[in-house]
């Protein structure tokens, strides 16, 4: 076929051109501005430092550089004048359909060649947490297909207008747009810039990758068809761009091909099943229902399908008095009910769309009302669950996933405000590889299907806050007269062992249980702590249950040198914040004052414990000496003068280098110090215990101020002057 | 390979009326040239014929079908050397014919020998490995005739081949074309009228977008018997009345004139006109009347 001769053709002119070459190399080069410059992802974790982050920088870089080469490609053949060459003797259309895949394909070859090269430095710096396939996967869902939709967006304004400078100008409207966003379902404009929340180590969820491949797919889409639009508004006869349209529609399977693709393109948008359509803003309940109808026993049934990210599941109700009138259920938007029954018989519902973000009110109303009870309700839905607007910018919160599943609230089962219910079971269906965890406490009856998945079965509250499941394990040991769950994600079995975190663990919470007071969270001498992936936002705890973030156990925290002497001692540092932090005493941060001075201080009481006092000073107090003497000396910190000299970024260099020092080597000497003014250990260990004992002042009820600097002086009963180490 | 031009006029749309109601017709074998005053209309007739422009009325039928249908083949028979051209510069010559033999086509074996052919006959064989950007302006344009004739091409048009060639390649180049017309339609147009002469055996006379002349440049000479005369002037004379001087020659007696009108001054003899004389005549008269 002449098309096929003709790629052959521009295929090895275009490896032939140095501007190809260029970009081809600029685009490899591209990721490295994620490392550190142009971080796409703000929630820390390996995968999304070392994959996420130079793979998606790669990706929006890269693809300018592509949609520079291709208009400028497309306008040289112009400029040049050798397409009165060229068009004489092949048609404009193919020629540039060629060209375009040629240069689709140059971009293919370059994004195998850019997997490579980044494979052994992520592979080293990931260490065991390195997932092959998901780090190929993110060149391929994002890298590639962006780098062609620019490539196609690029031609295509350089073939509607053929002039650079409009198509350059039209091209950047484009990027503003995706850069910025525009409207409230912004995540879709990205098209360039494509949005990850987070990538997890230890809880891998493809949901973000789901949705990148589906948001790439929904633009490919659209840029095909706009270039489609502008195969048609090639100039001909050197005509201009309406008579050269009016000429081109002749040309009837491009026509189409424009037409379905950016009718495509729209649907895809319009239908996306990942973030909630409903309006942008809270419609709020005109009033409280107060439940009039009555429900004896709920049992919900789950299934859930990984592969495609969706559950199938059946609500069913013991209805001992139906209300009168239309009852509302909330359910995730994502959900289709299929049906709703009474006593076996089908009844009408409707589904509202105007709902409050992230869930939708279906209404039915039981025949014969409040005299008709004694029956079962049931409601029958599936779907793949979406996630409210508000929340799409942060977290990812309802996922079904093969190594990872966490559902919630309405995303579980339906809510409703017009039935009192009297008790809930739950039946999960989940692979049998995971391990499910109802509101942080670990499921414990099961019935293995022998298909691969289990059934897991249990009481549950109204509301469930949170069913997760994932590859745990769990080690179950007394600290003092407490029984600790500790739960973890298995890819981190290894660096438990190493770093001896359960034993660490023990250690933690027997010393601060025993110097500063019972752990909040223990309840009836139990106490579960469970680990979380890095998509999910916010610490948690209530009773008997404490989250833990996942990037405690990530080989960059644990090689954190300033919060502990080694990876042992890092863990042990963040276990710590467990009192001194956002689930026990909230402090104040002024820059030296903070939960860091306390939580290392602490630390390296226990490291005294456990090591002995020569390990102590050697490995935290002589380092923290050390730290601030060489603060000290620094020519800028005792040259304020020459430090304004500096450029900015030095200048933010240093304070920050000086804020770490300040926090976590200033404040724990000046802990110190305090120590041996109020007498000692046991003196200073008294004063933290009252002052743990009132943290529900300070902080973690919201509306009471921090824990300050000046509080924590109050208790010691000393002054700033005092504590003055200069 | 027929061609059939019908009632062409050509208006751009700046308002210029480049060519007026041309009717011509063409069946190969046939070596054409195009001759014409600067703006005449020659580029304007090659381009619509290659299907570059389209005629704001009449048609063109290839081959009795409408050119506009017949695109496809026409690109597949078509070598095109236009007047002004740009080449891959970042290509060598090579790189860019096999490029070029690659559009019209040609593949592998055949490709390479259609190369080599072209090559050789446009005398760049030695500089075949030279980027383009390192040629001379005579050496693009035989990179631009070379790419033209690639594939042995059923119709040929030439717009200006010639220019920027020095005398010796231009007549070497002349003959390569005629060679080549063999049962082909060759298109040529030039302002040297010489070269048609030698190698044409028709020719259009375009003046001012309207077809003067189309017919063998022998019964153009024939016509313009009795038109052209000599006779010898001094220095600051008048141009005579209806005349135009075709040359003006430094003889011992004084200037020799030669010139071109309808009716010969009776001090003027007569002599056995040239077909640029025939051409100038041609032109000449139309411009009087
Ligand atoms: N694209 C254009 N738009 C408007 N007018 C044009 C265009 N191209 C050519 N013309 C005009 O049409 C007339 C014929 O031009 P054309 O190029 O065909 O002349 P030509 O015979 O090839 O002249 P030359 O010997 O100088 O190459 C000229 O008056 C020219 O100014
Ligand atoms: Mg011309």
């Amino acid at each position: 076929m002449k098309l096929i001769s003709l790629y052959r053709v521009e295929l090895r002119r275009l490896l032939l051109s140095k501007g190809v070459w260029l970009v081809a190399v600029l685009s490899l080069c591209a990721p490295l501005l994620g490392y550190s410059l142009y971080p796409s992802i703000w929630m820390e974790s390996m995968t999304g430092d070392y994959i996420g982050n130079p793979v998606l920088a790669g990706t929006t870089v890269g693809a300018v550089f592509w949609a520079v080469l291709a208009m400028k490609e497309s306008n040289r053949v112009y400029r040049n004048n050798t397409s009165v060459l060229t068009d004489a003797i092949a048609s404009p259309l193919s020629l540039s359909t060629a060209r375009v895949i040629a240069m689709m394909t140059i971009s293919m070859l370059v994004t195998c060649v850019c997997s490579v090269i980044y494979l052994p430095y992520t592979m080293v710096k990931m260490e065991y947490l390195f997932q092959a396939d998901f780090y190929f996967a993110n060149f391929l869902v994002f890298m590639l297909p962006t780098w062609w939709i620019s490539i196609l967006l690029a031609e295509s304004f350089y073939q509607l207008s053929s002039r650079m400078e409009i198509a350059v100008i039209l091209y950047i409207l484009l990027v503003c747009l995706s850069l910025m966003g525009v409207t409230s379902s912004g995540y879709f404009e990205k098209w360039i810039n494509p949005m990850v929340i987070a990538f997890s180590d230890g809880f891998v969820t493809w949901w973000p990758l789901r949705m990148g491949l589906y948001t790439r797919v929904t633009w490919l889409c659209i840029a095909i068809g706009a270039w489609c639009i502008s195969l048609l508004a090639i100039r001909k006869y050197q005509k201009g761009l309406l008579l050269s349209v009016g000429i081109g529609l002749k040309k009837v399977s491009v026509l189409v091909g424009a037409i379905v693709f950016v009718v495509l393109g729209v649907l895809l948008w319009v239908k996306q099943p990942f973030i909630d359509h409903g309006p942008d803003e809270w419609i709020l309940e005109d009033e409280m229902v107060w439940s009039s109808g009555t429900i004896s026993e709920a049992h919900y049934t789950i299934e859930t399908h990984p592969r495609t990210g969706t559950i199938t599941a059946k609500a069913e109700y013991e209805v001992k008095r139906p209300y009168d009138g239309e009852a509302e259920l909330l359910l995730n938007p994502g959900y289709d009910i299929k049906s709703i029954t009474y006593d076996g018989e089908e009844i009408a519902f409707w589904t509202s769309d105007e709902h409050v973000d992230g869930h939708r009110a279906t209404y039915f109303e039981v025949p014969g009302g409040s005299k008709n009870g004694g029956k079962l309700l049931t409601v029958e839905y599936s779907g793949f669950p979406t996630l409210a607007k508000v929340m799409a910018w942060f977290s990812v919160q309802d996922v079904v996933d093969e190594e990872y599943i966490l559902l919630g609230g309405e995303t579980l089962f339906p809510m409703t405000e017009y039935y009192s219910i009297g008790k809930s079971f739950l039946e999960i269906t989940i692979p049998d590889d995971l391990t499910p965890y109802l509101d942080h406490v670990p499921m414990t009856e099961y019935l293995d299907n022998q298909d691969g998945t289990r059934t897991w079965s249990s009481e549950c509250s109204v509301y469930v806050r949170d069913f997760s499941a994932a590859k745990y394990e769990m080690a179950t040991f007394m600290a003092g007269d407490t029984e600790v769950k500790f739960s973890y994600s298995e890819v981190y079995h290894d660096a438990v062992e190493e770093i001896g975190a359960v034993q660490a663990v023990k250690d933690v919470l027997e010393y601060c249980t025993a110097h500063y007071g019972k752990y909040d969270w223990i309840d009836k001498n139990s106490l579960i702590l469970l680990q979380k992936g890095a998509i999910v936002t916010g610490g948690y705890a209530h009773k008997g249950v404490s989250t833990w973030f996942e990037s405690v156990l990530s080989p960059s925290t644990l090689a954190d040198a300033e919060k502990g002497a080694s990876a042992t001692d890092v863990f042990i540092h963040e276990m710590v914040h467990q009192w001194w932090g956002d689930l026990g005493l909230q402090c104040e941060d002024d820059g030296l004052w903070s939960c860091e001075g306390l939580t290392v201080y602490t630390t390296y009481r226990i490291a005294k414990e456990r090591y002995g006092e020569l390990y102590a000073k050697q490995y935290y107090v002589d380092q923290w000496q050390a730290a601030v003497d060489a603060q000290n000396r620094n020519f800028y910190n005792r040259h304020p003068e020459y430090f304004e000299l500096l450029p900015e970024t030095y200048q933010a260099r240093i304070r920050m280098t000086n804020e770490g020092t300040n926090k976590y080597m200033r404040m724990p000497l000046v802990i110190l110090k305090a120590q041996e003014l109020v007498g000692g250990e046991d003196a200073m260990d008294e004063i933290l215990r009252e002052m743990y004992a009132c943290r529900s002042h300070y902080g973690f009820n919201y509306g009471y101020e921090a824990f300050s600097y000046d509080d924590f002086l109050k208790f010691c009963g000393l002054t700033k002057e005092e504590l003055n180490l200069d | 390979m027929k061609i059939d031009v019908n009632n062409i006029t050509m208006i751009y749309p700046s308002g210029k009326k480049a060519l007026q109601d041309i009717s011509v017709s063409a069946e190969s074998p046939e070596f054409i040239g195009v001759l014409g005053p600067n703006g005449a209309g020659k580029t304007t007739l090659m381009k619509l014929l290659i299907a570059g422009l389209l005629p704001t009325k009449g048609e063109i039928l290839l081959n009795d079908k409408p050119l506009l249908e017949q695109e496809k083949q026409l690109k597949a028979q078509l070598g095109y050397l236009p007047q002004s051209f740009g080449l891959y510069d970042e290509l060598t010559v090579w790189e860019f014919l096999d490029y070029m033999a690659a559009l019209k086509g040609l593949r592998g074996k055949n490709s390479k020998a259609a190369i080599e052919k072209v090559l050789e006959c446009t005398n760049m064989a030695e500089q075949r490995k030279v980027r383009i950007r390192n040629l001379s302006g005579g050496q693009r344009q035989r990179v631009g005739i070379a790419q033209a004739l690639l594939g042995e091409p059923k119709l040929i048009i030439l717009d200006e081949p010639t220019v920027g060639l020095d005398p010796e390649e231009r007549v070497k180049f002349r003959n390569i074309f005629s060679e080549m017309a063999q049962n082909k339609i060759v298109l040529l147009s030039t302002h040297i009228v010489e070269d048609v002469q030698a190698v044409c055996n028709r020719v259009f006379v375009i003046y001012n977008g309207q077809l003067l002349y189309d017919g063998s440049p022998s019964k153009l000479v024939a016509k313009t018997t009795g038109h052209v005369g000599v006779y010898l002037s001094k220095l600051g004379d008048d141009t005579p009345e209806g005349c135009q001087i075709v040359s003006k020659v430094n003889v011992s007696e004084g200037i020799q004139c030669r010139i071109v009108a309808e009716s010969l001054p009776e001090f003027a003899t007569a002599v056995a006109p040239t077909l640029e004389d025939a051409y100038l005549y041609c032109i000449h008269k139309e411009g009087r009347e």
